[in-house]
């Protein structure tokens, strides 16, 4: 069977399969077994021995035991109220301007993401929060949702990020340096963000009607006290990861401890918080481990069948330059992010792209950078971007169509940064570049 | 009701608290790895003695996690999924549908749970260790694998015999 065949037929019966409802873990996994059996026939139990085993053997792996511990310190986060008053202080200092509380929506994700590698749990955390807020003000609703949607995204690119620590433990770069990478990206994603609120408010006012009660500096920066305890772990768990002076799974561990401490110091801390951050926890590694899992079958079917080899073969012997290649990659993925989960995107396709990069001499750390953003993007692109799903969960009565019409221009801000990383990549890798 | 018909509920039932309980036993491991992990690295910065075992440890707990609480996940929903198209069926339809995907996901499960055997029966026969100071055997590791497979499997067929009493009321529920 030629290669392209196989890569289409894979991926064709994987977007049927997840159209009709399959869980991705389980659409991956059914999709490999099957083609296992045909690549592999007559003696199709080699195939299927080799799918079983890869996901084990990938999923025993110390860099990903961070995994859960980051999740978990981001559910304490919330879920003790830290959550709510860091949100409180950014909306204090921002919701005088034009937009200001879509704007406190998005800072907020930006800071949030420093605690929180998920996209869902960001977009969550910033739409209980700021929806109520944005609603109670009159914002545009499909405007708010798609504001929420975006900043919740931004979680995988500030670090930790999920996304890097799975992009991380296939291509060998180091994890530390990935999360360093999307620091710039990340702010400037931020700025760009709120300059389009701005802009969009000022055309149309009404979309967001102004503040009428005024805040005085000084409660502005007393909401900053009941804070800062949370901010300096978040600033220590990133900067001894910049210093190397911890691995991100050591400093997972300290912070989510430290985390536990402060709430309980704060009396913040139940056994129903916790049982609730713990099952929360538990739900979503499970899901990341299960996409492991599929996605793992689903590559080792991939390079098994050779179709892999051929798709390098061929990239390579492309008579364009790299950065034709990198952008046409990109076009690819921001296709694939419309219809697929960004944690199984990654795992699945890294392993394919590697020895692409490789033999192209793309710096994969820079490559994962830009395949980072163009996940953000892929979170809330229609017509099955993730994060729009949970806003429109959090608030019901916001209509699909006008969140969907909202999130195209964020879309672009994310396509903005993108090119703004492939034409300078320094953005992207300036910043590993210095740590020790 | 025959005597089959109420082991099988009894077995559903038993089978179903397992897999939530397994769900909060997970939980507590992350705060084991929490904890275990925090030692060691006090051990190694503030005493200069790190652990021997923090890190094997803490692999083979994130594979407990992972793999005894796909079930459970898998019955709050929480194993993402595309709704796009499903949510704009009737009652009925959503029924056939989730027959056919679990049917497809059962598949994958059963052939997991299958290879896993294999894998363990495999580390019996050579008695595998890791390849670590620990020397851990291996078979009893690849076993969770196993179990949670197992476990996914059963709650997929909970799920297809749902949706079949659904089918068969006429699709009002559910």
């Amino acid at each position: 069977m030629p290669w392209y065949i196989i890569l289409v037929i894979l991926f064709g019966a994987l977007l049927v399969l997840l159209l009709l409802g399959l869980p991705i873990a389980f659409s991956l996994g059914i999709v490999s077994v099957i083609m296992a059996c045909i690549i592999w026939w007559p003696s199709p139990m080699q195939g299927l021995y080799g799918i079983a085993l890869s996901g084990f053997n990938e999923m025993t792996n110390f860099l990903l035991v961070c995994v859960p511990l980051f999740i978990l310190m981001a559910e304490v986060i919330f879920r003790s109220g830290a959550g709510s008053d860091t949100y409180e202080v950014v909306h204090k200092f921002l919701r005088g301007l034009p937009g200001g509380l879509g704007m406190a929506a998005i800072v907020f994700g930006m800071i949030f993401g420093a605690a929180c590698g998920a996209s869902t749990a960001g977009t969550a955390t910033v739409g209980l929060l700021s929806v109520p807020e944005m609603r109670k003000r009159n914002y545009h609703p499909g405007l708010s949702g798609a504001l929420v949607a975006f900043a919740g995204a931004l979680s995988i690119l500030i670090p930790p990020s999920v996304i890097f620590i799975l992009y991380g433990v296939l291509s060998s770069v180091s994890i530390g340096a990935l999360f360093m990478g999307g620091v710039f990206p990340g702010v400037i994603a931020t700025l760009l963000a709120c300059l389009y609120v701005l802009f969009r408010v000022l055309r149309n006012p009404s979309l967001a009607p102004r503040a009428v009660e005024v805040i005085t500096w000084k409660e502005r920066f007393a909401s900053l006290w009941k804070v800062w305890a949370m901010l300096l772990v978040i600033i220590a768990l990133l900067g001894t990861i910049y210093l190397g002076i911890a691995t991100p799974t050591e400093a997972s561990a300290t912070a989510c401890l430290l985390v536990f401490i402060i709430a309980a110091v704060q009396r913040r801390l139940s056994l129903k918080v916790v049982r609730e951050a713990l099952l929360h926890t538990v739900r979503v590694t499970s899901m990341i481990g299960w996409i492991i899992v599929g996605a793992m079958s689903f590559g080792y079917v991939i390079i098994g069948s050779g179709a892999a080899a051929a798709l390098t073969e061929w990239v390579v012997g492309l008579p364009l330059p790299t950065t034709a290649i990198v952008i046409a990659v990109m076009i690819v993925y921001l296709i694939m992010g419309m219809f697929i989960d960004p944690a199984a995107i990654v795992m699945m396709t890294t392993p394919i792209m590697m020895p692409v990069i490789t033999a192209l001499n793309i710096d994969p750390l820079w490559f994962g950078v830009l395949l980072c953003i163009n996940m953000c993007a892929g979170n809330i692109s229609p017509p099955m971007g993730l994060n729009i799903y949970i806003v429109k969960g959090l608030a019901p009565d916001i209509s699909m169509a006008s969140l969907f019409k909202e999130a195209w221009p964020l879309v672009a801000v994310d396509f903005i940064v993108i090119l703004l990383v492939l034409f300078f990549p320094p953005l992207a890798t300036w910043l590993p570049s210095t740590m020790a | 009701m025959s005597a089959i018909g109420k082991a099988g509920i009894l077995f559903r039932n038993g089978i179903q608290k397992l897999r939530t309980w397994l769900g909060e036993v997970s939980g507590w491991i992350a705060i084991v790895m929490m904890l275990t992990i925090s030692y060691d690295v006090a051990m190694r910065y503030i005493f200069g003695a790190p652990t021997k075992w923090s890190l094997e440890l803490n692999e083979y707990l994130l594979l407990f996690l992972v793999y005894l609480s796909g079930a459970w996940t898998l019955s709050v929903g929480g194993h993402v999924r595309v709704d796009i198209v499903y949510s704009r069926l009737s009652p009925r339809t959503q029924a056939k549908l989730e027959i056919f995907t679990c049917l497809l996901g059962l598949i994958f499960c059963a052939i997991l749970t299958w290879q896993g055997i294999l894998f363990v029966h495999d580390g019996l026969v050579t008695g595998a260790r890791s390849e670590t100071y620990m020397a851990i055997i291996q078979w009893p590791i690849r076993l969770l694998m196993v179990i949670g497979a197992a476990l996914l499997s059963l709650e997929f067929i909970f799920r297809l015999s749902h949706y079949a009493g659904v089918l068969i009321s006429g699709g009002e529920e559910g």
